[in-house]
């Protein structure tokens, strides 16, 4: 409960149901403890001028109470007051007003179902004078007709004023802290996906917010610059020992070419292989920091998957032909997507060929292209021996390779390449079992 | 074949080693070390091909490119670049050159690339609707290909093979060449498909006659002529 109020949605909704408790129990607090008091107030004044009229303790004196009724009736200051002398009958005897319904002794409340002219809301005082006679004495508890009413609506148009303008506050901070959490959820999940460029913008007024963005975008420069660093040095590796190794296998084929080679040439050309080898993967290494590096999305463009699922299998067809490993092809029909048409072609022709020299003769290999609501999902299975999962770990690494010592086709950079060409274009790589077999699944986001 | 080569290149440290690489097989190398020098050679003397380094300072390799070709001068053009400027290499073509190489230059590949260049510059000067390669006769228009007299039967990828490797009959066109002509790619198959495609070939140009395909070991492949 406590943790569902610690999100800001969570928080937001608690203290509005608060203000809105707090702000009604005001209002209706304020409304009824008005009216109680203007109750008090007219009952005591009622009460006065009725004593004024018989005072308590003085003699039976009927004309004497006419005569002040009457009297009253005439003043400005009690004309206002409504008064009733009745007999023991209940008939009136003198007074300005008549009523429809008996009334109680003692205190109580009129309205307008009394049918009295010009009065919505009043107190009455009635009192025994002795004999059967009553006194009833009365006065407005409203000062305006209506008055109640439009004291009713006031309340509701102030208060709602207020729940409206701390709700609207309420609402515009929410969204602020909302959108600046969201810059920098946005920013990460660049970063994460390897736009190492994105920063979260600032807003210039030097606030908490543009603090905090500042340290967050300070934080990224540090380790955009140690991991730049890290890349540096093995680009830098990669580069210079591709040049002299080129230069080493070079000479190693143009030694080949000579007569007098003749009898180490199957030495030579395996230490070219070996050598041609090595090129690859770095080769290979340099191609990863290159995508890593996120340049080439700024070439991404319109392709068509399904054709470019049908070229690759088109390409290692003859291969799997000669090692008699039928390739099925199955594609959605649709395949329209945005990327990087070399990079996806050699991911393709990467996972394809690793499933031709990772399993025997005879395996069975499919090539699948299909599409749902929001991705595109491209898989690669066989039914040859697969991978353990306590392995699929290991391959996604780099150099990562399974059994080192006989398998010594392949740098070991083929699935972190594809790897990294998935993350490119959004997406992600899973190994699964096809059991048996292998199947990668690529998941590539429309 | 022995070529008259102009190589364009700021770096005195290649452009020595590839002076002595190319003239390992037998070409006439003449050097620049930069674009303003390359530009004034050019117009005292020609040149069967030119290697222009891309990046290079004050002139730099596509601006030279340009100027020649604005100059109608249609010498075969070979560009050096740095690994992995693949928007520049569009560039490169659209200025106007006709291959290129990605550093660190391999040798034997810069040398398969500019014979290749020269003599599909020859093929092309003598204009004819099909090509022919010993007794194998191709119809490029045609989509057709001919050996001795009889029709070959060839994929579409096979006849592309064939075609590409009689437009450069004689010259060896390595397994990179094949990949980025065939293919479109600009990366290299980890297992030997580009092989599987030419023992694809093999087997039907073989219905009607001896191997016409000569492999070479590590570089690639070239077809008699």
């Amino acid at each position: 409960m406590i943790r569902r109020f610690q999100s800001l949605r969570g928080l937001t909704i608690a203290f509005l149901a608060l203000f809105l408790l707090v702000t009604t129990a005001a209002g209706l607090g304020t409304f009824f403890a008005t009216l109680s008091m203007i109750n008090a107030l007219v009952d005591e004044r009622v009460e006065a001028e009725s004593h004024a009229i018989a005072p308590i303790g003085a003699d039976f004196d009927q004309t004497e109470w006419q005569e002040r009724i009457s009297q009253m009736a005439q003043q400005r200051d009690t004309a206002d007051l409504g008064m009733l002398l009745t007999d023991a009958q209940g008939h009136p005897i003198a007074g300005n007003v008549r009523f429809s319904r008996p009334l109680p002794l003692g205190f109580s409340s009129l309205d307008r179902r009394d049918r009295i002219e010009g009065l919505s809301a009043g107190r009455v005082l009635v009192r025994d004078l002795g004999r059967g006679v009553r006194l009833a004495v009365f006065a407005e508890t409203e000062p305006i007709d209506d008055y109640f009413a439009v004291r009713q609506r006031i309340y509701v148009a102030g208060f709602g004023a207020i729940i409206c303008v701390v709700l609207i506050g309420l609402l515009l901070f929410r969204r602020l802290i909302g959108e600046r959490i969201e810059q920098m959820r946005r920013t990460a999940e660049s970063i994460v996906e390897g736009d190492l460029s994105r920063r979260v913008p600032l807003l210039g007024d030097g606030g908490e917010f543009d603090q905090q963005a500042a340290a967050f975008n300070h934080m990224l420069d540090r380790m955009n610059m140690l991991m730049a660093e890290i890349r540096n040095v093995s680009n830098d590796i990669s580069h210079e020992l591709r040049t002299p190794l080129a230069k080493l296998r070079n000479e190693l084929t143009l030694i080949e070419r000579k007569d007098e080679a003749a009898p180490v040439r199957e030495s030579l050309q395996r230490a070219t292989a070996q050598a041609d080898e090595l090129l690859a993967m770095f080769g290979a290494m340099l191609r990863i920091a290159e995508i890593e590096s996120g340049s080439r999305r700024a070439g991404f463009q319109q392709l068509d998957i399904d054709q470019l699922a049908r070229d690759m299998v088109e390409m290692a067809q003859p291969l799997a032909d000669e090692r008699q490993q039928p390739i099925i092809l199955q594609v959605s029909g649709r395949g329209q997507m945005t990327g990087d048409r070399q990079l996806l072609s050699q991911m393709l022709l990467n996972l394809i060929e690793n499933a031709i020299r990772h399993t025997p003769e005879g395996t069975h290999i499919s090539v699948t292209v299909a599409q749902r609501a929001d991705a595109i999902f491209l898989t690669v299975a066989d039914n040859g021996p697969g991978i353990a999962p306590a392995q699929r770990s290991l391959v996604m690494r780099r150099f990562g390779r399974l059994d080192k010592s006989r398998s010594r086709s392949g740098h070991g950079l083929g699935l972190p390449l594809a790897d990294a060409i998935a993350r490119l274009h959004h997406g992600s790589l899973s190994l699964e079992d096809a059991t048996p077999g292998l199947r990668i699944v690529l998941t590539l986001p429309l | 074949m022995n070529m008259q080569v102009l190589l364009v290149e700021d770096d005195k440290h290649l452009q020595r080693q590839l002076v002595e690489q190319l003239s390992q097989f037998g070409h006439d190398v003449q050097t620049a070390d930069d674009g303003l020098s390359a530009l004034a050679i050019v117009g005292q003397r020609s040149f069967d091909i030119i290697i222009l380094d891309w990046m290079m300072p004050s002139v730099d390799g596509i601006t030279v490119l340009r100027q020649l070709r604005e100059g109608g001068m249609n010498v075969p053009v070979l560009m050096l670049t740095a690994l992995g400027q693949i928007f520049d290499k569009v560039e490169g073509f659209e200025a106007g050159a006709d291959d290129y190489v990605v550093k660190p230059v391999d040798p034997l590949e810069l040398n398969a690339r500019i014979n290749a260049l020269v003599r599909a510059r020859r093929v092309n000067d003598s204009p004819s609707d099909t090509i022919s390669a010993g007794d194998i006769v191709i119809s490029p228009s045609r989509l057709r290909a001919w050996r001795d007299g009889r029709p070959l039967n060839l994929s579409q990828t096979e006849f592309k093979l064939l075609l590409e490797l009689a437009r450069h009959a004689g010259t060896v066109v390595t397994r990179p060449m094949l990949i980025e002509r065939i293919w479109g790619h600009d990366f290299a198959p980890t297992t030997n498909i580009v092989e599987a495609h030419i023992r694809h070939l093999r087997v039907k140009l073989l219905e009607h006659g001896d191997d016409p395909i000569n492999t070479q070991r590590g570089m690639g492949y070239s077809l008699r002529t």
